[in-house]
């Protein structure tokens, strides 16, 4: 009977794991800004997972567990790819092409570009309390870090991303007004024309 | 009572507990400061949650687990009975040297070969891994070659690994074709995910002919572990 209990555990953790995709993605996406990228880290995430799901002995712990190897996994990306830098400065986008504020129309544009400008280790931070509500201590397991550093990181990054938000949102009023301005102009012009 | 920062983040994220829980909500009461901290990190929480909320994966796929339930139930009945699946379906073939070639014997004395089904993955450019899978894959196919039920075995790349099935990108092209030549019972697969990356740096991926374009290769990992596959990652 244990034998049977044990194979339906296995099954379930397997489904478990498959089902996990999309919040990891969003995770993922979070910390990354790249949807190609994001979408990679998952499955990567997910591969390993399916590989250690034997060292998984508490399914309470599943979220963690899982949370950690998309981070190992985006740790992992990083040394790689950026091997010179400290990762936990890592920013991973630069919002000052003129295209990006113009994406900016919406107040979700706003929120994911103060997100993305927003250093590494406060953004996983961040995202993890936020995104998937997280306690304190299943982060710090997660990232490996002291509880006082994981509330030290998430308060340098609300203010962050408060005044990052102010400032892009009057950003966006200036541009959309000057939009308007403009478009009211070029009225103007093809009726005096 | 001031409060700190940490302290205000702590309450609106639900990690105040007892006492101290209760000493901010007096606090809360009378401190119109206190409020509009709190206030803004709720507001803040609140944004973030809804800028991230309707984020989709790029592609949509269909669930295997729900096509292939039935198969997987009586994949589970079949191990159950064996006895097997429980500890020795997942295998890491490791990188030394010594555990080259070991995986066939692992299976040979495991319950879990009951099925004689096994699913290889690769998923990097690594001419060592690229040799050790074919490896491990023809010493599974002539060690199994006789026994019943008969064996199947699907190799699958993602990734840099990709390029093992890719015409005149590894030196083992002509030998995956033989492989497939000899061997009918062998399905080498790529990755669908990887392919279309590729496509997009507009690279043609140029597949050997026989090798077949799957799902994603987690798709086909969870499917066949659903079917009670052994999962062989190298």
């Amino acid at each position: 009977m244990n034998v049977f209990k044990l194979a339906c555990r296995k099954v379930a953790l397997v489904k478990r794991i498959e089902q996990s995709r999309s919040k990891l993605y969003r995770m993922a996406l979070a910390w990354c800004h790249d949807p190609m990228l994001a979408d990679d880290l998952v499955q990567e995430a997910l591969m390993l997972a399916l590989q250690k799901i034997h060292q998984l002995n508490n399914d309470a712990a599943f979220n963690g567990w899982i949370y950690t190897i998309l981070n190992n996994v985006w740790l992992g990306y990083l040394r790689k790819s950026r091997p010179t830098e400290d990762i936990d400065n890592i920013v991973v986008a630069d919002s000052a092409s003129p295209e990006h504020e113009m994406l900016m129309v919406q107040i979700d544009f706003v929120v994911r570009s103060a997100m993305a400008g927003l250093p590494n280790a406060q953004r996983q931070v961040v995202s993890l309390v936020d995104l998937d509500g997280l306690s304190y201590s299943e982060v710090a397991d997660i990232l490996q870090l002291p509880i006082g550093t994981v509330m030290s990181r998430l308060n340098r990054a609300r203010k962050a991303l408060s005044s990052s938000i102010i400032k892009n949102r009057a950003l966006y009023q200036n541009l959309s007004s000057s939009t308007d301005k403009n478009n009211f102009d070029q009225k103007k012009l093809r009726v005096v024309k | 009572m001031k409060f700190s920062e940490d302290m205000v983040n702590a309450y609106a994220d639900g990690e105040l507990q007892g006492s101290e829980k209760t000493e901010f909500e007096a606090a809360l009461l009378n401190d119109s400061e206190l409020q509009h901290m709190l206030d803004e990190v709720l507001q803040l929480k609140s944004v973030l949650c809804n800028a991230y909320k309707d984020i989709e994966e790029p592609v949509q796929r269909q669930s295997p687990v729900v096509n292939y339930r039935v198969a997987s139930y009586i994949g589970l009945f079949l191990l159950a009975f064996s006895g097997g699946w429980l500890s020795d379906s997942f295998v890491n073939s490791t990188n030394t040297a010594s555990t080259q070639l070991n995986i066939a014997t692992q299976m040979a004395s495991s319950d879990s070969a009951a099925l004689n089904k096994y699913i290889l993955h690769i998923g990097t450019h690594d001419n060592e891994k690229f040799k050790r899978a074919l490896d491990e894959a023809e010493a599974l196919l002539v060690k199994y070659q006789n026994t019943k039920p008969v064996i199947e075995l699907e190799v699958i790349a993602n990734a840099g690994g990709l390029d093992l099935f890719r015409e005149n990108a590894t030196q083992y092209s002509e030998r995956v074709k033989r492989i497939s030549q000899v061997y009918p019972n062998i399905r080498f697969i790529a990755c669908s995910n990887a392919i279309e990356r590729l496509r997009e740096k507009g690279i043609e991926p140029n597949l050997i002919n026989t090798v077949h374009q799957g799902p994603t290769a987690l798709d086909q990992v969870v499917m066949r572990m659903n079917e009670g596959w052994s999962y062989i990652k190298i």
